[in-house]
């Protein structure tokens, strides 16, 4: 498992608490592994809410046509990145 | 048997849109066609497993399979057990789609035709009696539990439904649902409302906030938004501006009066709350930011025997049991008093507690299970959790293995491995021993490994 770089840090915070997954460490999540369905585990109800916390995070809105979705959504680290690229605050 | 017959599309007129698709309108008399070149495709079988993603497609199947007097098999959910399940009992059914289904086992056939033509046949009139869809829920024994359709039923509610809402009363209305129409509350409005009525269907199925948006942005006629509790809260914490929206429908979990009362001020419209369930449909409606009480569909009646409530529909045959208890107030309002503790809502995915508990339970390897739904603290969202006594497997073997049974909403979050359950001694297990258990473990850190 590699580190986490800052954004990415602050990302797993931000999925650790608003989906009140409270049994994970936000320093373990790996990077690499996939947030839907394997690794965290994931459901669509969780993307809404993420959705939610990022809107208010980084002013940025998640929209489900965007054909890079799955890629964005495979792990930690695309969605950090993602986020990094196009947040408004 | 009647031979009587409804015609689709009744209210429209040749060159009057059906559809709004892929950004564009679709006239109903390209539509027709539509429904003719996949008529032609449909292979001789008795039932349809319509896993139509795109709303349109959904639709022109939905038409081609009751012009050829096919039954859409509307699955609970995509996993694909699930789906096998269904194709196991329906033998004489086969898989339909847009697209190429990966992983499917059944026969399947992927619709296609050429959107651009056009055709002059008049809409088709569909036997009345016919069973058009039949959708599942998840039953206690572990077999999903059918939900037969017939065209006059879908039809008589969906009008009810118009007159009820004042669907189409200031100018033809566009639905935008970001409900799928494989479930009962989005057949129902995004594909027979606009098959009765003559609103306007757009194709999507937006989600997040921004998708929503601009689906009702780009929508051709007065918006209608058919969606759920926790899309309406994503919405009104999106801070967005919401274009002109002439109602909202909110079904599939309980609508929080001050989540109805923000979406309506934020929205700008009414947010009015549809109670159902896959047994009845919509049975009733309120305005939720200013009743507490539902009103009973038009003509619908309500009865009590051996202490359990019954519903009369007028377009039904027989009597419908309902699963929740409720008050009657007067011949046409109710309130509801608490649902039946063994049926699970979450995320407006229904089940139940012990459907989910056999298939916990069906798993090698798993020698004694059960699940749980703690209470809700603050109005926070619960998951699911579970104990389980399994020495052989890992979290994620159970997980997996249950993954493909049951939809992602019913995962357990955390799945907790015992040595054994706290049965009592009359043998049963407590719902206050078992949450004890969880709590204990929890703070034990045993699940750690399970994230």
């Amino acid at each position: 498992m590699s580190e986490l770089s800052q954004i990415e840090l602050e990302v797993a915070n931000l999925i650790v608490d608003s989906l009140n997954l409270e049994e994970v460490e936000a320093v373990e999540i790996d990077p690499e592994a996939a947030l839907f369905r394997e690794g965290l585990g994931l459901d669509s109800i969780d993307a809404l809410e993420l959705a939610m916390a990022i809107s208010k995070n980084y002013g940025y809105q998640l929209r489900s046509d965007d054909p890079d979705n799955s890629k964005i959504f495979s792990s930690l680290r695309s969605l950090s990145q993602h986020i990094e690229k196009n947040r408004q605050k | 048997m009647s031979k009587e017959k409804i015609q689709v599309f009744e209210k429209l007129q040749a060159d009057e849109a059906v559809a709004f698709w892929r950004g564009k309108l679709v006239e109903r008399q390209q539509f027709l066609s539509h429904v003719m070149q996949v008529f032609r495709q449909l292979p001789e079988k008795q039932y349809a497993i319509n896993l139509c993603e795109d709303r349109y497609c959904f639709l022109v199947a939905f038409v081609a399979c009751m012009l050829r007097e096919q039954t859409c098999l509307l699955p609970p959910s995509r996993a694909h057990k699930e789906i096998e399940r269904i194709g196991e009992i329906y033998a004489d059914s086969y898989c339909l789609a847009e697209v190429k289904l990966e992983d499917v086992l059944l026969d399947q056939l992927q619709i296609a035709f050429d959107s651009e033509k056009s055709c002059d046949s008049s809409p088709p009139r569909i036997r009345e009696e016919l069973v058009a869809a039949i959708v599942f829920t998840s039953g206690s024994t572990g077999q999903p539990k059918a939900n037969p359709k017939k065209w006059k039923e879908l039809v008589a509610s969906a009008k009810i439904a118009e007159k009820r809402f004042a669907l189409n009363a200031n100018g033809r209305n566009s639905i935008v649902a970001t409900v799928p129409p494989q479930h009962m509350f989005g057949l129902e409005t995004s594909i027979i409302f606009p098959l009765v009525t003559g609103a306007c269907l757009h194709a999507g199925k937006p989600f997040f906030p921004q998708d929503i948006n601009s689906a009702l942005e780009e929508t051709p006629f007065r918006r209608v938004l058919i969606t759920t509790p926790l899309h309406l809260q994503a919405c009104c914490a999106a801070g967005l501006a919401w274009p002109d929206i002439d109602f909202v429908v909110s079904a599939t979990a309980p609508l929080e009066p001050a989540l109805a009362m923000e979406a309506e001020k934020i929205l700008q419209t009414e947010v009015r709350e549809i109670y159902g369930c896959s047994e009845a449909g919509a049975i009733a409606s309120r305005r939720t930011a200013k009743n507490s009480a539902w009103q009973l569909f038009d003509g619908y009646t309500l009865f009590s025997e051996k202490g359990r409530h019954h519903l009369k529909i007028p377009a039904v045959d027989g009597d419908i049991e309902l699963a929740d208890d409720i008050e009657v107030i007067d011949e046409t309002h109710f309130r509801l008093a608490g649902r039946n503790s063994d049926m699970l809502k979450i995320g407006g995915k229904r089940g139940s507690l012990g459907d989910l508990n056999c298939k916990l339970k069906s798993i090698a390897g798993v020698e004694d299970a059960i699940f749980v739904l703690p209470d809700s603290v603050n109005g926070e969202r619960v998951r699911l959790a579970a104990l389980v006594v399994a020495p052989r497997l890992s979290h994620e073997e159970i997980l997996e293995a249950l993954a493909e049974q049951v939809d992602p909403v019913f995962l357990p979050r955390p799945l907790i491995k015992v040595n054994r359950l706290p049965y009592n001694e009359l043998g049963k297990l407590p719902r206050h021993d078992v949450l004890a258990l969880v709590e204990r473990q929890k703070r034990k850190g045993f699940y750690l490994e399970s994230a």
